[in-house]
């Protein structure tokens, strides 16, 4: 299982910010943390669910939402993470309150909020973690699925730090494993350097 | 007595027993005749409506193509609607006996004894003594005929009305502030989860309507994802609208229409919190947002390869794809251009909306054809375009896109790139 995730999972909103690569990574982060059901907020919708599956998420247990009006989406995640259910809420940016009350509410479910920013980042303490995700090469051969270099600008109770990870095998229950971290690194880790002095292999 | 609606086409059963259901308005005693009938007692009811003919005027009106007859007996009525002259008010068995033999609901071989012996006519066959009629034919041609005329009973299957799932609250002092219409919702909520909890069901569906003194009404659906009769769940979610309601000059009455299906009495305070439910997050999440869930449908072509499935119904049923699909697909594929320096080969490079990307690595090609078996073969442009090869394609910074080329080097129209997801 993904252990370097550290328990970050359960209960707990994120921040994800980052460009196209954003999608696959929170699925396979949602497919991690559990069975409840998943829905997913947005303005406009374009998930494929073949592809989800791939991701590791069985598309029946997804419901999707839309709405035109950033204040009932991010409504939405709230009503979603109370009654237990994991949420994806994709929004410009989101205020502290409302920070604070996703936080509340996945407390009370225990389910994981995901926070998916276009704009600029929230400063609200509130999120369990905040990350900033691009796309990477991939390390191993060819025919492989999609890698990651995920920054955790932010975590409760741990060091923040970059790493490099790999989506798992298809059906898999390690939906992310993680290559190699940059521990302590900055934000500022340039990119396609792999492995370096700090960094260490993890087998999944 | 019976009109007949022989709504040629639309004999659906559906339709028949909601048509049915409507029949209530003129009689409570309607039943269904397969495939395309209804039968109406209406003894007693027809001097509402402008007696008989008003009320075959009235049928009609509603069912134009409906062939609709009044007789004595269900029998008489069923052949003069299935073969008497069109429409009209006669009831006189006088027509009765014109008409073929087809009208007695006889078995063919039977039709084609009595025809042997010169019977053509309902008549013709009523004139024979009941022995004779038995000797020949047996017990069941006594038997129809009797019906026929009313002399033997018949069995009709008269449909129950639905149960009324409405409650209403009228009030001689309209109701402005938002306080007061809750505390009526909760009266009125309470007052119907009663009626369910005795009746075993639970509410699909609530509608709530407002009567404003200016006889504007107001209303208020809400749909529920599962069967439901837990008033502060259900007060609660029609109390969430309550902001939009405009009481204007006042309420004067406040009716909850239900819409109920059976929810037997379970023992969820015993069961505890073992399988948790999500139907009320669901119920409130529909209440802000657009809900929906993504169904498979099965095709090859992966933009069609989904459907929008209501939130209550069941998505399953998706089987893993083997070859790489994307977590994002793109509603229409967007154009890219191209580098390819060999044909049938991934490309080098890409450009999609003005930025240029190296790829390093493409997984494919996988065709898709067009399910050609479903169209017909075009002429304007050759079916050899529409083939796509797809290829998931890596960048030199690990973006990784779905990308594929319509149509192929050696046919009429050069080959288009597209990108029609990411993973």
């Amino acid at each position: 299982m993904s252990e370097w995730l550290g328990g970050l999972l359960g209960g707990a909103v994120h921040e994800v910010g980052g460009g196209d690569a954003v999608t696959g990574f929170v699925a396979r982060l949602l497919a991690v943390a559990g069975e409840a059901p998943i829905v997913w907020i947005g303005e406009r919708l374009d998930l494929y669910p073949p592809g989800l599956m791939q991701g590791a998420i069985d598309p029946s247990r997804l419901i999707l939402a839309e709405a035109k009006d950033e204040i009932d989406r991010l409504a939405a995640l709230e009503i979603a993470l109370r009654g237990g259910m994991h949420g994806v809420v994709m929004v410009q940016a989101v205020s502290r309150l409302a920070a604070r009350k996703l936080a509340l509410a996945a407390r009370c479910g225990g389910g994981l909020g995901l926070v998916l920013r276009a704009g600029t980042a929230s400063d609200s303490a509130a999120f369990a973690a905040r990350w900033r995700i691009g796309a990477a090469r991939s390390e191993t051969a060819a025919g492989t699925g999609p890698c990651w270099r995920a920054e955790l600008l932010y975590a409760r109770g741990r060091h923040p730090g970059v790493f490099l990870i790999e989506a798992g095998d298809h059906g898999s229950s390690s939906a992310l494993m993680l290559v190699s971290e940059f521990r302590g690194a900055g934000p500022d880790v340039p990119r396609g350097q792999r492995g370096g002095a700090d960094g260490r292999a993890v087998a999944a | 007595m019976s009109p007949e609606d022989s709504a040629a086409g639309r004999t659906g059963g559906r339709l028949l027993h909601e048509r049915a259901l409507w029949c209530h308005g003129f009689t409570p005693l309607a039943a269904l005749d397969p495939p395309d009938g209804i039968v109406l007692d209406i003894t007693g009811c027809a001097h509402l409506f402008g007696g008989e003919a008003g009320l075959v005027r009235r049928l009609g009106a509603a069912w134009p193509e409906a062939r609709i007859a009044i007789a004595d007996t269900a029998a008489a009525a069923w052949a003069l609607a299935h073969f008497g002259p069109i429409a009209g008010a006669d009831r006189r068995t006088a027509r009765l006996e014109d008409l073929p033999l087809a009208g007695l609901r006889i078995a063919d071989a039977t039709i084609a004894r009595l025809r042997r012996l010169g019977l053509r006519r309902i008549g013709e066959v009523l004139r024979l003594s009941r022995g004779e009629i038995r000797a020949g034919f047996g017990a069941d041609l006594v038997l129809r005929l009797d019906r026929l005329r009313g002399h033997a009973p018949e069995a009709l299957h008269f449909l129950t009305p639905p149960v009324d799932w409405r409650v209403v609250g009228f009030h001689a002092e309209p109701l402005f502030t938002a306080e007061q219409l809750q505390a009526e919702l909760m009266r009125l909520v309470e007052a119907l989860c009663e009626r369910l909890v005795a009746a075993e069901s639970g509410l699909v569906g609530v509608e709530a309507q407002y009567y404003r003194v200016d006889a504007r009404r107001l209303t208020d659906r809400i749909g529920f994802a599962a069967p439901t009769r837990d008033r502060v769940h259900v007060a609660r979610l029609l109390g969430e609208r309550l902001r939009h309601i405009d009481p204007g000059f006042g309420i004067e009455a406040v009716a909850l229409v239900g819409e109920a299906a059976a929810l037997p009495p379970g023992q969820a305070e015993l069961a505890g919190r073992a399988a948790p439910d999500y139907a009320p997050t669901i119920d409130r999440l529909m209440r802000r947002v657009t809900l929906y869930r993504l169904g498979p449908v099965a095709t090859h072509i992966p933009e069609r390869a989904m459907r929008r499935v209501q939130v209550t119904g069941s998505a399953a049923g998706w089987t893993m794809p083997d070859d790489p699909r994307p977590v994002r697909l793109f509603a229409r594929p967007e154009p890219i251009a191209v580098l390819e320096p060999v044909p049938d080969d991934p490309p080098r490079m890409i450009r999609w909306r003005d930025v240029a990307y190296r790829i390093v690595h493409a997984t494919g090609p996988e065709r898709i054809g067009r399910d050609w078996w479903h169209h017909e073969p075009a002429t304007a442009r050759p079916e050899t375009e529409r083939i796509r090869d797809y290829y998931a394609v890596e960048t030199a910074a690990g973006e990784r896109f779905w990308v594929f080329r319509a149509g192929l080097h050696e046919g009429e129209v050069a080959p288009r790139w597209f990108i029609h997801g990411l993973f």
